[in-house]
């Protein structure tokens, strides 16, 4: 090619990137973090601005993380007899159990902007934030990559995007338990799996041209209850809503077989959750969102839960309380919220006709979630808890509850405090070997 | 974290339970012991027909009918103990089963002397192996050692010993599929309510191994070195429909002849061998699979001597099938397709034709056929289905299948072939399940409607195709109620109605009630 005409091109290119960086968010060093958050601290500092240094979470042995704010005091506590005076910064659902359960308490303590995150992330969100759209009406993703797709999201469903695929690891390994409470106050363990999750959408040496468009292959292999053990399963996402619905397979003991799963999406209930949560409930919200109009309420200063390793180190008596988590367990903190709301769209059916969520400004992942019923009624809310890793560094829900504010059953899911901590691995390719269907047929053991 | 729930949501349709015996939470070594204890009845609600129970035509198959009168046809207690140890992808794992039912330890209410297909004991008694297999038994079910190397880019994976392995994608007609070939079922331990899949399919001692090649390509193999039969419902026990098979059979009425069970002829047995070919295509978004297997039939054929008043149950060798299933979701259910073709299939015959020649003895089965064989082509086809609430429930599973087989032409004896039979046959069923969550506090229930019916049943390639007794135009239907308290205790409570005409529906008149309760610790 001639020398000049080359020239020529680069120099064309070069017009396009800068024109299309015009347009992007400043988010290296702007008002903006490099994942879209509000640098700054409001207004009366109750939030801090965000200084990108990850805190120190050294993990032992066990890969539990230590709390680095266990030394800290609440500032306030909330409960049924001072509510009205905190209104404002509460959810529906936080309101409603502390007017259902007496001893239900919020302690909030100082809040601390532990999200940070890598430069290959934040590269990658900056390279999203001009290279990815929504097609087919919000189900799929187009041109995103490593990162977070929308850190200046136009709509909901580009919000409700940025929590799907926000980072929680590259290969993620964890053991965790479903504990449900019943009205009774019974506790029941349904459910112990040891959890492998591997996000190639994620992979440090992928590129966005070669993406496969899988952006996370999930394995779980269930020990708990005994009549369950032994019990596998395999799943895979598509950031193609569209056109590839969640895939699944089963391993079944006794025949050591593999066999295709039928589509475990939306409201159909989870069983092990005693019917508390449906499939779309995990993580406060998953899936496919062809049955929700999502608006972008827009952002707001709430008490979450947040920087709760010391939840995640408690022994599990010491955290189930009644009605609710124990009060004394959950790290309450002041953050920056985006509120989203999710109605049925025409035509279309879920047990929950309205769900708002709360997606932590530093993060995008839900950490509070209202659900309404066809009556209008709220009927559910869910929290997440957040565990800080700054030695990966990272910051993501893992522990999540829903409660059913009608008959006062609850779940509490993913929770690790009986069962060890929460390996991060690097992504290796090689390691998806280990997340196929074969896979799941010749490590079948029962 | 949204695989959690999803694995749970298997755990749906199984049972639940609490607490295993983990004995080494923490250590390199995964060690456990689990328990599951369940006691079990059942009650008959009508007496018996005369029309299945009397006439010549019936001396061979009303043992089963008679030796119940209305009322408790089972109280029975089951325990099966799993145990597995590994470290690193390499281990062990032993499980065995050990069960008593007062009920086949005590007399039967037969008192047709003329008619009883006993032998050693009175019509009155239940045969010795009848009272064994139903009454008081004792099994290793599982004994393996297992592990896995990786040879380049590829996992070779590996089981050695005692264990069951079942291909292609059918749901209840197994005999239907590949899954004939592979492993023989314990159709007994399939009626007890309560049984998980893990009971139902008889272990035979093989080496089994699959090299995964790729993410979405393997390869598979087997070599079973021991040949087990299916397990029917032992002669003269309450689901019994003939009296000549299976464990307590006894004796067969050849007219006024009594001919001795002389047992099982394997012939010359060769070893059942297996491989199989699991791919992904992305073009069909589709899981697919390739079978070819050689076996020995898991299902006998009844070999008369009238002049040594003997009849042997002969093996089928060296059966050949060949099959291939593909599996996608269309929508949300998952639907599932298998077909293949067999070579070697034994034939239904006309009766007595097939009989051992006089001054022969088992041995002569080794080189000789004396029942027809043909070339078969077998349909599965079979859909899963989960869904959420609706106007009447928290939530909805239904599982179906239908399944179809057809004669293509006749190898052996074909003058021999009960051309009275269909060619073609075919049958399905349905299970539709509609559960509740939490109706009391701590206790989910569910509603299973089960619906078993042949279309078009009297099979010239299968007598239990596609249920026991091949009832033409008829099947069976069961409602039940189950229970899931604390995930742990769940009792059920199953009526069952079998429907279809006397002539060829032999369980019509036993309609029956079963009750069960387990735990799992």
């Amino acid at each position: 090619m001639n020398k000049n005409i080359r020239k020529l091109m680069a120099a064309g290119l070069a017009t396009i990137v800068a024109g299309a960086f015009a347009q992007a968010p400043n988010l290296k060093s702007g008002a903006l973090t490099p994942l879209g958050a509000e640098r700054a601290a409001n207004k009366d500092g109750s939030i801090p601005a965000w200084d990108g240094k990850p805190v120190d979470t050294k993990p032992g042995a066990d890969n539990k993380r230590p709390d680095p704010y266990a030394s800290e005091k609440p500032l306030l506590q909330i409960t049924s007899a001072n509510v009205a005076q905190y209104a404002d910064k509460l959810s529906d659902g936080t309101k409603a159990l502390l007017a259902k359960w007496p001893g239900m308490r919020i302690d909030v303590y100082p809040s601390h902007r532990s999200a940070v995150f890598s430069q290959a992330i934040y590269d990658a969100v900056a390279a999203n934030a001009t290279r990815a759209k929504l097609t087919n009406g919000g189900l799929t993703v187009e041109g995103a990559y490593g990162g977070i797709p929308f850190p200046v999201p136009k709509n909901g469903h580009e919000a409700l995007w940025n929590h799907m695929l926000s980072y929680r690891g590259q290969l993620t390994v964890f053991t965790a338990d479903k504990y449900v409470m019943t009205a009774n106050g019974d506790r029941v363990l349904t459910n112990r799996q040891r959890t492998s999750l591997a996000y190639p959408y994620y992979d440090p040496k992928g590129k966005p041209d070669g993406f496969s468009g899988e952006w996370a292959r999930a394995r779980l292999d269930v020990t708990e209850p005994p009549a369950n053990a032994g019990q596998a399963l395999m799943t895979i996402d598509y950031v193609d809503n569209y056109s590839k619905p969640k895939d699944g397979w089963q391993y079944v003991p006794g025949q050591r077989r593999v066999r295709k799963s039928p589509s475990l999406v939306y409201d159909t209930p989870d069983a092990s959750a005693a019917g508390l949560a449906n499939f779309d409930d995990v993580n406060l919200f998953i899936g496919a969102q062809d049955r929700y109009e999502v608006k972008l309420i827009g952002k707001k200063e709430i008490y979450i839960p947040y920087n709760n390793n010391g939840l995640f180190r408690k022994p599990v008596n010491a955290v189930i309380g009644k009605g609710t988590l124990n009060p004394d367990a959950v790290r309450w903190e002041l953050h920056r919220v985006w509120v989203l709301e999710a109605s049925l769209a025409n035509g279309k059916r879920n047990v929950a006709a309205k769900r708002r969520l709360y997606l932590d400004e530093d993060t995008w992942q839900a950490v509070l979630a209202d659900t309404w019923d066809a009556q209008g009624k709220l009927w559910k809310t869910g929290q997440a808890f957040t565990l800080v890793a700054g030695d990966e560094p990272s910051a993501s829900t893992l522990s999540y509850t829903w409660f059913d504010l009608l008959t006062g059953g609850w779940v509490y899911a993913a929770a690790i405090n009986e069962t060890g901590g929460v390996s991060y691995q690097d992504y290796d390719a090689k390691q998806l070997a280990k997340f196929t269907s074969s896979a799941l047929a010749s490590g079948g053991v029962r | 974290m949204k695989k959690l729930a999803i694995a749970a949501a298997i755990a749906t349709t199984m049972s639940g339970g609490a607490h295993a015996t983990d004995l080494n939470p923490g250590g390199e070594w995964q060690i456990r012991w689990d328990n599951t204890l369940k006691y079990s009845a059942g009650a008959r609600v009508e007496s018996a027909n005369p029309l299945l129970t009397t006439g010549a035509a019936k001396v061979n198959n009303d043992d089963g009918d008679r030796n119940f009168s209305t009322g408790l046809i089972s109280s029975r207690y089951d325990i099966l103990s799993e145990f597995d140890a590994q470290k690193d992808g390499f281990g062990i794992r032993l499980s065995a089963a050990a069960w008593y039912d007062s009920v086949y330890n005590q007399n039967t209410s037969n008192s047709s002397t003329a008619t009883t297909n006993n032998v050693s004991v009175g019509a009155n008694r239940f045969a010795p192996e009848t009272a064994r297999i139903a009454g008081r038994n004792a099994e290793m079910l599982d004994w393996f050692v297992f592990g896995k190397s990786q040879i380049g880019d590829t996992t070779l994976s590996y089981r050695l010993g005692q264990h069951s392995l079942i291909w292609g994608t059918t749901l209840f007609f197994g005999m239907n599929g590949i899954a004939k070939g592979m492993a023989p079922i314990d159709l007994y331990k399939l009626s007890i309510p309560g049984t998980q899949a893990k009971e139902t399919t008889i272990p035979v001692p093989q080496l089994s191994s699959t090299l995964q090649l790729t993410n979405d390509t393997s390869i598979e193999g087997y070599v079973q070195f021991k040949y087990r039969p299916t397990r029917l419902h032992p002669a003269g026990s309450y689901l019994s429909s003939t009296d000549m098979l299976g464990d307590g059979a006894e004796s067969i009425w050849a007219g006024p002849l009594k001919l001795r069970n002389a047992g099982l002829a394997k012939g010359d047995l060769p070893n059942n061998v297996g491989f199989a070919l699991n791919t992904r295509s992305e073009l069909l978004d589709a899981d697919l699979g390739f079978y070819a297997i050689r076996y020995n039939d898991t299902s006998t054929q009844v070999v008369t001597q009238a002049a040594t008043r003997t009849y042997y149950l002969a093996v089928p060798n060296g059966v050949k099938s060949f099959g291939a299933s593909i599996s996608r979701l269309v929508g949300i259910a998952n639907i599932g397709l298998e077909a293949s073709i067999r070579d070697g299939q034994a034939l239904n015959a006309k009766q007595g034709t097939v009989v051992l020649p006089v001054g022969q003895t088992a041995a002569w089965l080794n080189d000789h056929t004396p029942y027809p064989t043909g070339r078969t082509a077998h349909l599965n086809l079979s859909t899963t289905i989960v869904s959420g609430a609706a106007a009447g429930w928290d939530g909805l599973s239904v599982v179906g299948e239908l399944s179809a087989n057809h004669i293509n032409s006749v190898q052996d004896n074909p003058e021999k072939v009960d051309t009275a039979l269909n060619k073609t046959a075919w049958g399905g069923r349905i299970v539709v399940t509609p559960t509740w969550y939490q109706v009391l506090s701590g206790l989910d229930v569910s509603v299973p409607l089960n619906v078993g019916w042949a279309f078009k049943g009297r099979s010239v390639i299968d007598t239990a195709f596609p249920f026991s007794g091949s009832p033409d135009h008829g099947g069976e239907i069961a409602v039940g109620i189950t229970g899931t308290y604390l995930t742990k205790y769940i009792a059920n409570l199953t009526f069952i109605n079998y429907r279809g005409k006397a002539t060829s529906q032999p369980l019509l008149d036993r309609d029956y009630v079963r009750f069960s309760v387990q735990t799992s610790f």
